[in-house]
């Protein structure tokens, strides 16, 4: 039991530092709020280093079975760290300058954190769906923290409310699995389902419905109606936090229930991901060429990157599912960049979003312009950037496994792609200012420090990829 | 004396001028096109140690080096460069074209000058990596990454239309390149995923090591034909082109001209080629009949045009055509005239286009109307560019000639009805370029706006002196260029001729690799 408790360390530090910025916050005087945030990062530091020893080559299984630390859940922890980290500093300056500046907001992000590592670290159908709920939960609320502006609450209730019927299709599916094999552990599922003699009807429905309550949260096509509008709609710091935590974390939860619980059913899933993935890449892509408001398009992007990642998943195999962590791993650095820029340039209340508002920005704010063109240049897939060497391993691994034609629609689906990151070069560096537009105010010198670390890592990773490429090698779970 | 990494240097070094004038302080502005300009020119003479150290009977690469790159579980990815006689001149030509790019944009770009020269350098280094490259990957990222550049010269500093005609130009050949990445992946998961390596796979892939099956290799042959198709540019994937040359500042139309359409040609000869000899063979009457459309309509079209630059842009896909059809006629003469061809071709239309842009710094307009009877005012001028014009329509003793007469003379080898029609597209040639001249030059100065142009001066002459000297040279003493293409052009006839041979003996339906099954 001692043991046990060692190895949740990291989930205890990152809950008790939720909870005590809940009860330090009436007691922070409203100007030294960003201490708040200073204490977030910290808990993510904390956690992040006491995971660090609990690398090791084989997986322990606590808490009767339902909880495991394994390289994936450690890798994924690592990930969800930094990405609070990162939405933690860049919030800072943000809440001031929209005067939402209150400490439940990182307890909020810590909540969610905590909730994405349970998640990945869950091997029991019902841990895994409280995990979900702690994240949801708390971005429900995170969405719609400038509580004066209408469109955040729209994008919470929007949120909450589709939100819960996915909880309806996760749940149900998951008494669906119970019903038929009669254990939630991902293991005796596995291999009470395999006496059984494998595949079942209601293991099958029982699995679809678990499909289509993550693709509500990873946002796949045709579950994403409501990503756009949820993205748009949240505070910058959040829509940053939920394009890549949420998602990664629902991707690396869902690939832990094909590859453990329901491996049986392989062929299934992976024709039903094969439509969804080309569905998701080409609708993501179309749909962002029609987008005016920047936000709006990066959030269509995330739906268009979505599908690429679901390519690895499809192939089901080791290839395959390490390609996805080395792309999570850059779709965070480039998107978090990306948001970063965007939330310094917008101004107070989203004054600044529209493609128009991006005229001579080489000019006005170079630095940001340069950092955000390299976040867009990763993004589209251009060589000697992370987003290359993300999108080469993931479609390599497609084709490895036989998946050409999904490996050219892939392809062909990032040249629209290119069309509308570009445009947005087009808009920074090629139209004339006129005089009158206003400079925006200059980015504050913590988030300057993250856009330079993070615009490093993106071309670190399209350089010298191999050690992230043999980490992710190392962190993958083995195919069934 | 040998220079070690001697290709590594030749590439990388513009990329490292480009770093030091990111370094530089504002307003540094001339400073910056000094340090450009004796960088890019250092590069160029440190590159002519290549064409002194060139071993003229091999036809294997040299200068070779070789390191691992990327080495993962599922990934063997090498920084392997070399040259052959195909690329020797290729990558000359590039060193020599962009000290002359810079110059001539001395006067002409104001704004955001430094951008500017790093742009100009890293595209040199990117159109270096193309050449030099021998890893299939590498080889794909000098590709892609050189597009970046080139989009931004052409959307930042280019004429009225420059955002559409960039754009264009970028969606275009991206289409092409990450179909020809997916066919580079599939080559080497069929090559049992060890290598990357091009001459590995082709020698695995000649030796029957390794063995396509025709749908394979025609899928695959398709994938990197197109992309190379839209970058040459071939009849009906041209049409970027003529924006993407109008919109570009006169440096951009050179570099453009001058060595990123070869890169398309290149790839025909070193990769196309040798990988997939046996559908290049079968595909070879397709292609040159588009080869041969694009001589006559390139031609046809360039005759019309009103404008200067839009007329030499078409005279590009006519000259281009030309060179593809040299490739596929398959003999000694059809490939050597090729890439002599592509030298001459980037000589010549570069200097046409350096012409256009000193008229058009002069007078801002490039309407051939509105000129006439310059001849008289700028004798200087009139006289180099029509030495230029002449070596374009391959007059004997300018280097136009050495290039067309072999493609033609290989072309008749190999097909009567393809030589003709090509020999046609030549009098179409010279009929569109000697009309523009004479409705350029001659005649009497009408347009009173003209009479206050002022001949070209010292730094003007210095752009074209060297070019009319190698095109005197070329077109005069031609061996020492021809004799370094030789053998490397031989080893590609040798695998056409080997795979021309297997072919008939065997005509068997050839087996699939075991071990990559396609699912869906």
């Amino acid at each position: 039991m001692g043991n046990d408790l060692i190895l949740l360390i990291p989930q205890f530090v990152l809950v008790i530092a939720a909870m005590a910025l809940m009860l330090l916050e009436p007691f922070t005087p409203a100007a030294h709020k960003s201490r708040m945030a200073r204490i977030a990062v910290l808990a993510a530091a904390v956690a992040a280093f006491s995971l660090g020893s609990q690398w090791s080559d084989q997986s322990r299984t606590i808490l009767n079975g339902m909880f495991v630390v394994d390289n994936f859940s450690i890798f994924f922890q690592w990930l969800f760290l930094v990405i609070l980290g990162v939405s933690a500093i860049i919030s800072m300056k943000f809440n001031e300058r929209e005067d939402i500046n209150r400490g439940e907001y990182y307890s909020l992000l810590l909540f969610a954190t905590s909730g994405m590592c349970l998640m990945v670290a869950s091997t029991d159908l019902i841990l895994t769906f409280i995990g979900i709920e702690i994240l949801s939960i708390a971005t429900y609320v995170l969405a719609g923290f400038k509580r004066n502006d209408i469109r955040s609450n729209e994008s919470s209730l929007k949120y909450f409310l589709l939100g819960s019927f996915a909880t309806a299709f996760l749940l149900y599916g998951i008494a669906l699995i119970y019903g038929s094999t009669g254990s939630t552990n991902y293991q005796t599922i596995r291999e009470l389902a395999s006496m059984q003699g494998g595949f079942q009807n209601t293991t099958f429905i029982g699995m679809g419905l678990l499909l289509v309550g993550f693709g509500f949260k990873i946002a796949l096509v045709p579950f994403h109606s409501w990503a756009p509008d949820v993205y748009e709609g949240a505070p910058t710091p959040v829509t940053a936090f939920m394009t890549v935590g949420p998602k990664a974390a629902g991707f690396a939860a869902l690939i832990r229930i094909l590859v453990e619980a329901v491996p049986f059913l392989a062929d299934e899933w992976s024709s039903i991901l094969w439509a969804l993935s080309i569905l998701t890449m080409i609708l993501g892509n179309v749909v962002a060429v029609l987008q005016t408001n920047v936000k709006r398009m990066l959030a269509y992007s995330a739906i268009a990157h979505a599908g690429y990642i679901l390519v690895g998943i499809v192939t089901n195999s080791d290839s395959g599912f390490s390609a996805v962590l080395f792309y999570l791993v850059i779709y965070m650095i480039m998107n978090l960049i990306a948001f970063s820029v965007i939330l310094s340039i917008s101004g107070t209340g989203d004054a600044r979003v529209h493609l128009n508002d991006y005229v001579g920005m080489a000019r006005k704010a170079p630095f940001a312009a340069a950092a955000l063109s390299i976040s867009l240049v990763s993004l589209a897939g251009i060589p000697l950037t992370g987003g290359f060497i993300g999108k080469f391993y993931l479609f390599s691994a497609a084709i490895r496994n036989g998946y050409i034609g999904l490996a050219v629609i892939g392809v062909l689906s990032s040249v629209v792609s290119v069309f509308y990151y570009f445009r947005l070069l087009v808009y920074m560096y090629m139209k004339e200012p006129d005089e009158t537009a206003e400079v925006p105010e200059p980015v504050s010198w913590l988030v300057q420090v993250v856009i330079v670390m993070g615009i490093i890592g993106i071309l670190w990773l399209g350089i010298f990829p191999d050690h992230i490429l043999t980490l992710a090698d190392y962190s993958i779970l083995a195919p069934k | 004396m040998e220079i070690g990494h001697i290709l590594s240097w030749v590439t990388y070094l513009p990329a490292l001028i480009a770093a030091v004038i990111i370094l530089m302080p504002r307003g540094f502005d001339k400073a910056a096109k000094w340090v450009a300009l004796l960088g890019s020119s250092a590069i160029f003479i440190l590159s002519l140690h290549l064409v002194t150290h060139f071993d003229a009977s091999r036809g294997s690469m040299q200068f070779e080096e070789s390191c691992e790159w990327i080495k993962t579980a599922a990934f063997a990815i090498s920084h392997h460069m070399g040259i052959d006689g195909i690329s020797l001149f290729l990558v000359i030509l590039t060193t020599f074209l962009t000290p002359l790019a810079i110059l001539c944009s001395w006067q002409s770009i104001n704004k955001r000058v430094k951008s500017y020269l790093v742009c100009l350098l890293t595209l040199e280094t990117g159109m270096i990596g193309v050449f030099c490259a021998l890893d299939l990957v590498l080889f794909y990222i000098f590709w892609e990454v050189m597009l970046i550049p080139m989009y931004f010269l052409i959307g930042v500093w280019g004429g009225e239309r420059r955002i559409y005609a960039a754009v264009k130009f970028i969606l275009y050949t991206m289409v092409g390149s990450l179909l020809m990445l997916v066919a580079i992946i599939y080559l080497y998961f069929a090559h049992g995923g060890t290598s990357f390596d091009l001459i590995e796979i082709t020698r695995s892939l000649s030796s029957g090591a390794v063995l396509l099956s025709s749908r394979e290799e025609f899928w695959l042959f398709m994938a990197f034909l197109l992309a190379f198709a839209i970058k040459v540019p071939m009849f009906p994937f041209h049409t970027w082109l003529p924006d993407a040359h109008v919109e570009a500042p006169t440096a951009g139309s050179v570099i453009l001209a001058g060595v990123l359409l070869k890169m398309g040609t290149y790839g025909l000869l070193r990769f196309c080629l040798p990988l997939f000899p046996g559908t290049a063979i079968d595909a070879a009457p397709y292609i040159s009949v588009l080869a041969v459309i694009g001589i006559i309509y390139g031609a046809l079209v360039a005759m019309v045009q009103p404008d200067l630059k839009k007329l030499v842009a078409y005279s590009s896909v006519s000259h281009m055509g030309l060179v593809v059809l040299g490739i596929f006629a398959f003999n000694m003469q059809g490939m050597q005239g090729a890439t002599v061809q592509m030298l001459n071709h980037g000589l010549s239309t570069g200097a046409l286009f350096l012409l256009v842009g000193m008229i058009y710094d002069r007078r801002h307009t490039r309407k051939i109307a509105d000129f006439g009877g310059l001849a008289h005012i700028s004798p200087v001028y009139a006289a180099a560019f029509l030495v230029v014009t002449l070596s374009s329509i391959g007059l004997p003793g300018l280097n136009g000639f050495v290039g067309e007469v072999l493609v033609l003379m290989g072309s008749f080898a190999s097909s009567k009805v393809f030589g003709s029609l090509a020999a046609l597209g030549m009098i179409l040639g010279a009929v569109y370029m000697l009309w523009m001249y004479q409705r350029v030059f001659l005649g009497k100065l009408e347009n009173p706006d003209n009479s206050a142009i002022k001949d070209i001066g010292i730094r003007e002459k210095l752009i074209l002196l060297p070019i009319v000297l190698v095109m005197l040279w070329i077109g005069v003493y031609s061996g020492p260029f021809l004799s370094r293409m030789e053998a490397s052009i031989q080893q590609v006839q040798d695998r056409i001729d080997d795979a021309r041979t297997s072919e008939e003996i065997y005509r068997v339906e050839r087996f699939r690799t075991p071990d990559l099954q396609v699912n869906k």
